[in-house]
């Protein structure tokens, strides 16, 4: 009897640790409160604002241009990546890509829409970084992994192959 | 004994000085009276103030959305995005239920400016949109020193852009993104889980223990025979006293006491009703409805 208890208590742990790392995986996709605020979906729209500068950009820029192809590689390059801290990486590689975009545009003879256009896409991606900086995903990561150092999480994470979660970082 | 008490007030002055330091180093401005807006620079003109506030009241009390201007001469330190977003979220500006509020903030000797919505309205008012306003409103006014002017033509350009977000529905927004809206997880807690488990394992050890007890001096022998539903077959027991169907005899019972109070009152989680938040709305005064925002926005240059 004491090692069905015993068997019980394991059994039920390992899946409450299983369905911890869970859900700070799936903080990473759908927001800390699951409400779609994530680093992902903000990574998304960046991907998407940073694809509407190099259309703008197109009517300015040969299509060759360091700074368009920069910009459409590092989109490329975000877009495949896997891991959090792979897409951290390619991330800053795109902000680089699109500040460089965006300066270029700004010494160009740029219509007044698409001035607009510019300026505002610029905000819109910078304000994209500060709320991926401002997700409680890397908090939520952190306590998790500190979690897992702790007995009895250290021990059942090797049971049922619970990894630590990987930082935005 | 009064080197020691002079030692110890000694000490307990510097904690407080250390405390009312540390506390002040980056403290945001205080919301005024009027909430709506906070003038500490002193630049813009009473009836710029009174349309403000005026109009937030009706805003407020139609969709719970709160457009809030505040002047500051400078930052102490601080990025202007990062005041902006502890601000914001200070004074709870915008409903707790909706988060749609949004800030206007000047720093005049800093010449600066910050506008940030509530995550709840972000996806209908873009940090895009916010830039495009403020270029057009805004800069042109700022960068010749007339901030009044500025103030009250963004102003109006922001309230007629919330004005359109709740054209003919005011449930809007109560999802905070533009996304699918996920499956709404229980509040996130590793340290229940660490509890939990210590629970567990210290349940598990009393268990044990008790049975070894009762099955060690309750003469029953070996054997953990408390659940014999587990174990399969079952060990001779004396035999009961003759109850056969039904119930013997029993006292009465006492009288129950009387019913009443009923259960404790629930506690708000956050806005209540139509917008409201944690404050209330008061006559002369005016309050936070309780929203936050994610920080983002966006600002000059």
């Amino acid at each position: 009897m004491i090692c069905m208890i015993l068997v019980s208590v394991l059994i039920g742990s390992s899946r409450s640790l299983s369905q911890l790392a869970g859900q700070v995986n799936d903080a990473f996709y759908q927001g800390v409160n699951g409400d779609g605020l994530s680093i992902q979906n903000d990574l998304q729209q960046r991907m998407n604002d940073a694809y509407n500068l190099v259309v703008v950009g197109r009517r300015y820029l040969q299509e060759d241009d360091a700074a368009i192809t920069q910009v459409l590689t590092a989109r490329e390059a975000l877009a495949n990546a896997q891991t959090p801290s792979e897409k951290y990486q390619k991330n800053n590689d795109l902000t680089a890509a699109t500040t460089e975009l965006y300066y270029k545009l700004q010494e160009q003879q740029l219509s007044e829409k698409d001035a607009q256009y510019n300026s505002q896409l610029y905000a819109e991606l910078s304000s994209r970084n500060t709320t991926i900086q401002n997700d409680g995903y890397n908090q939520m990561a952190e306590d998790f992994n500190r979690t897992l150092q702790q007995f009895p999480a250290n021990l059942l994470s090797k049971v049922v192959f619970v990894q630590p979660a990987e930082l935005f970082r | 004994m009064k080197k020691w008490s002079l030692r110890f007030c000694t000490l307990a002055m510097a904690i407080a000085l250390f405390l009312a330091t540390a506390v002040t180093a980056f403290a945001v401005v205080e919301p005024t009276e009027q909430f709506y807006v906070a003038d500490y620079a002193n630049v813009l003109q009473q009836d710029t103030k009174d349309d403000i506030v005026e109009k937030n009241a009706v805003l407020y009390e139609q969709t719970g959305a709160q457009i809030v201007v505040v002047t500051v001469d400078f930052l102490d330190g601080m990025a202007i995005e990062d005041y902006a977003l502890e601000l914001f979220n200070e004074w709870g500006i915008g409903s707790a239920e909706k988060n749609n509020g949004v800030l206007l903030l000047l720093a005049i000797g800093e010449e600066n400016y910050w506008v940030l919505q509530g995550k709840g309205i972000e996806p209908y008012l873009s940090s895009a949109t916010l830039k495009g306003i403020l270029d057009e409103s805004l800069e042109p006014d700022f960068a010749k020193g007339d901030y009044d002017a500025g103030v009250q033509k963004t102003f109006t350009a922001l309230l007629q852009e919330v004005e359109e977000i709740y054209a003919g529905d005011t449930s809007l927004p109560y999802t905070a993104s533009r996304y699918e809206p996920y499956e709404p997880y229980e509040e996130y807690e590793t340290r229940a889980f660490r509890f939990s488990m210590g629970q567990m394992i210290g349940l598990v050890v009393v268990l044990i223990l008790v049975v070894y007890v009762i099955t060690r001096f309750a003469g029953r022998g070996g054997g953990c025979c408390l659940f014999p539903i587990f174990i399969g077959g079952r060990r001779p027991r004396p035999p009961r006293p003759p109850f056969r169907g039904g119930f013997g005899p029993r006292p009465p019972r006492p009288p129950r006491p009387p019913f009443g109070g009923g259960f404790g009152g629930h506690g708000s989680r956050g806005g209540f009703g139509g917008g409201a938040g944690r404050g209330g709305f008061g006559g002369g005064s005016h309050r936070g409805g309780g929203g936050s925002s994610r920080g983002g926005g966006a600002g000059r240059g």
